[in-house]
């Protein structure tokens, strides 16, 4: 039941607009291991959508395979019917795609605000202050705008690097394991906008691990095994799946 | 431009109360200080003036490196090559091509920026340690042409220049230098580029997938750091009347520098003023009251600061909130 | 008559707590595994055992003596010893080098000697393998080699931190046959497992944890066939 590989013509055509994210056959390859094996699926626009899979099955491969911090060993993917594949973390991020990190990498030693001032584009400051403080409100972290980043909590510091990732104003999220260590309240602000940014027309695609979450918020599943899409399909889909199961509970 | 933006009591609010006599007071300060400089000739011997013009010499030094190393995070051993190309390219263009002084001090800055660029490429793919050895033994390399091609740079018998009473003159040249130095950090510390760098420091991979063009970024930040060091040893080049390659080249500069900024805090545009000017200080004091105690006194104190103030003097200022943590509120 | 316990043990990382009143116990020769899905404080628990993070409550006893507060070393000379997870072996010492590093608390050359005899018995594979640097073995081995490790106190326990993971599943197939031979052996072993199904076809009963507690107890073939516990892992 995995995704179709498409043809490159077939992105391009009319079902680009409501086609995001084409992700065509990626893999990689680290030494011996495969971590990603001819990967496909698509990601529909204007979507919360969750990507799973038991520890090792590659989707944080995937992830900074699709954000260019990694270079592809096959495959393609597009991201509104244009190819991806080649480009720099840099190019990437321009054309509107923005992700966090499973291992939190704020900028610990400048404060919450310059966090977020340091990763806008040129132009007006003042707009761009008022744009960061906008974001820190959106999150509840208004009052701890001169903190360093370092000295918040953790949850605090992903809901940082969180809205760091929206200055950009992108269209596309991809969030690496956003629930991880994040206390019940912080988390359901976080999961609440979440669901604003839906409303927004975002897509935004997470990983994790929390099935609480990725049940109770994904609208779609994407399940990961050894590297390769094993299922997609609605929350009690998934749940239903015996191949799914089976891949978290063990292969026998 | 200025907008009505929401007012919300930062961190250390009951200390803003004061702010304002505060800054008056610190303004004030500045001022006097400024004033003392630009009279200091006029009141003091020649022995003093040029005790105060080296310190500006760390100050301008210290600064600089803050620039890549503090910045930016990519700390360098071996930024004295860029003071060493400054001081051979006045000492070069007097004695060879009979150049005045001061328009040598251009061009020596510049070809240290072109030194910076060259080596820039290269080395600022590596990372961390690998970057700052690099730096040192890049400087190892000039200093050893130096040492080797006579017929431009005198070899180890160095460049002698012509004598002349330069005391006053190289003075207020080293203060300009010094204030523009600082100037330049300052305006760096507090602009968007300033984060940006400050971004790579933190986390370069970070920066780079939150669309910070990174490569260029530290090219910008080299060579910024690379201009002053270029135009000071020049300046100290025509001050000294004489340079060689081992004392130009010297790694003990590139110590010095790197401990003053730590001193005051690296990572600030103060930090390596209030370094340089304690340090400095408290080196020509003890070379002078117990030269004998000097080495040991100068490494203890180098280790208590490590040991007690890590993140330097502005640092604590920033812990117990005398300062602002941002520079953008 | 367990010769390891825990009773309504909490622990955790400073000030975030992970495991909530956890109650597990482990029989002499028994084959005892620890399951649950991610973030459920299967591996906190070897680490609270070990003394390794904060602990907060509850007694844990080997062989009947409290443990808590005792360093690793000397939980290693009661007779309890741990395999971390993520096959750390010295990649740049041989397998013997390895080995010796494991019996570092054994003073007698003849008794470490004995030892090693005594792994290799068990292991012959890394026998033929003495003198071969452990950073250019296969997974596989490795994982071989940091259980042989361990064996070289003689421990009467041993406690494996998922094993598995990682693995191509031909080396799960090996480790899972090394593993229920090693019990065969006499060693009481207590094994924590992503790999549900494999670790509970060799158990002889097993603990399921969710979110740092109790949830499920049972011997390994009623929980392999018990549906709750297999959808618990899909958020059920």
């Amino acid at each position: 039941m995995g995704g179709e590989g498409g043809d490159p013509v077939r992105a391009e055509g009319a079902a680009a607009g409501e086609v995001t994210l084409d992700i065509q056959g990626l893999t990689k390859h680290f030494g011996g291991v495969t971590a990603v094996s001819n990967c496909s699926f698509r990601v529909p626009r204007n979507i919360v959508a969750g990507l799973i899979g038991p520890n090792g099955s590659g989707k944080t491969t995937l992830f900074n395979l699709l954000t260019g911090l990694l270079r592809s060993d096959g495959g393609d993917y597009f991201y509104k019917g244009e190819p991806m594949i080649g480009l720099t973390p840099h190019e990437i991020f321009e054309r509107g795609i923005s992700r966090t990190f499973q291992v939190i990498r704020v900028f610990r030693e400048m404060t919450a605000l310059e966090n977020l001032v340091a990763v806008s584009r040129d132009g007006d400051l003042g707009e761009v202050r008022r744009r960061a403080l906008e974001l820190l409100d959106f999150v509840t972290l208004l009052r701890l705008k001169d903190e360093y980043a370092g000295n918040l909590s953790y949850g605090q510091q992903k809901l940082l690097e969180f809205v760091r990732a929206l200055m950009s104003d992108p269209e596309v999220l991809l969030l690496d394991e956003p629930a991880a260590g994040v206390n019940r309240t912080l988390l359901n602000t976080l999961l609440d906008r979440i669901r604003q940014l839906r409303g927004q027309g975002k897509t935004i695609l997470i990983v994790e691990h929390d099935m609480k979450v990725v049940m109770g918020h994904c609208e779609k599943i994407f399940v990961l095994d050894y590297g390769e899409l094993i299922a997609e399909g609605l929350p009690g889909e998934i749940q239903r799946n015996e191949q799914v199961i089976e891949a978290y509970f063990g292969h026998k | 431009m200025s907008r009505r933006v929401l007012e919300v009591p930062a961190a250390g609010a009951s200390l803003a109360e004061g702010l304002p006599a505060r800054k008056a007071a610190l303004r004030l300060a500045a001022a006097l200080a400024l004033l003392a400089f630009l009279l200091w000739p006029s009141l003091v011997n020649v022995y003093q003036v040029s005790f105060v013009f080296f310190g500006l010499q760390y100050v301008v030094l210290a600064s600089s490196w803050n620039v890549i190393s503090g910045f930016t995070g990519y700390v360098s051993f071996g930024h004295v090559a860029f003071f060493g190309i400054g001081s051979y390219t006045t000492a070069i263009l007097m004695v060879k091509l009979g150049w005045p002084w001061y328009l040598t001090l251009p061009v020596a800055g510049f070809l240290a920026v072109a030194w910076a660029a060259f080596i820039g490429f290269p080395c600022l793919r590596l990372k961390g340690p690998y970057f700052a050895i690099s730096m040192m033994g890049l400087n190892e390399v000039l200093r050893v042409v130096a040492l080797s091609w006579e017929s431009l740079t005198g070899g180890g018998l160095g460049i002698t220049m012509p004598n002349a009473e330069n005391s006053v003159s190289t003075y207020y040249a080293g203060l300009a230098v010094a204030a523009l130095t600082v100037a330049m950090c300052y305006a760096i510390a507090h602009s968007r580029f300033g984060l940006r760098l400050a971004a790579i420091r933190e986390d370069e991979t970070a920066a780079e997938a939150m669309g910070v063009p990174t490569t260029r970024y530290k090219m910008y930040a080299f060579m910024l750091s690379a201009f002053w060091p270029g135009v000071i040893g020049g300046l100290v080049a025509y001050k000294l009347l004489y340079i060689e390659p081992d004392s130009t080249f010297f790694v003990a500069i590139t110590v010095n520098m790197i401990t003053m900024a730590m001193l005051g805090g690296k990572g600030t545009a103060l930090g390596p003023v209030i370094g340089a000017a304690i340090l400095y200080t408290a080196q020509e004091l003890v070379w002078w009251y117990i030269p004998w105690l000097h080495l040991i006194a100068y490494g203890a104190f180098i280790i208590l600061i490590v040991l007690f103030m890590p993140r330097g003097i502005m640092g604590f200022f920033i812990d117990r909130g005398w300062v602002a943590k941002g520079v953008i509120q | 008559m367990a010769l390891l316990e825990l009773k309504d043990v909490e622990a955790g990382y400073g000030r975030i707590q992970i495991l909530h009143r956890v109650s597990l116990g482990v029989k002499e020769k028994e084959v005892v595994a620890v399951i649950g899905p991610n973030g459920a404080g299967k591996s906190t628990t070897f680490k609270a055992v070990m003394g390794f993070i904060h602990y907060i409550g509850g007694e844990i006893l080997f062989d009947g003596q409290d443990i808590v507060g005792f360093r690793p070393d000397q939980i290693l000379g009661r007779g309890l010893a741990y395999v971390p997870q993520g096959r750390i072996v010295f990649r740049h010492m041989t397998v013997r080098e390895n080995l010796e590093m494991g019996g570092y608390i054994e003073r007698d050359k003849a008794r470490l000697r004995q030892a090693m005899e005594y792994v290799f018995s068990l292991f012959p594979r890394l026998e033929e393998r003495q003198k071969q640097l452990a950073g250019t073995m296969s997974g596989g081995e490795q994982q071989m080699l940091a259980m042989g490790r361990s064996l070289m106190a003689k421990p009467r326990m041993i406690m494996l931190d998922e094993p598995s993971l990682g693995l191509a599943p031909r080396f799960i197939t090996l480790v899972f046959e090394k593993i229920v031979e090693l019990s065969r052996s006499g060693i009481t072993i207590m094994l924590v497992e992503q790999n549900a199904a494999r670790a509970l076809e060799i158990s002889d009963r097993a603990y399921v944890l969710e979110l740092g507690r109790n949830r499920y107890e049972g011997t390994g073939q009623d929980l392999l066939h018990n549906p709750e516990v297999k959808q618990m892992y899909l958020g059920g």
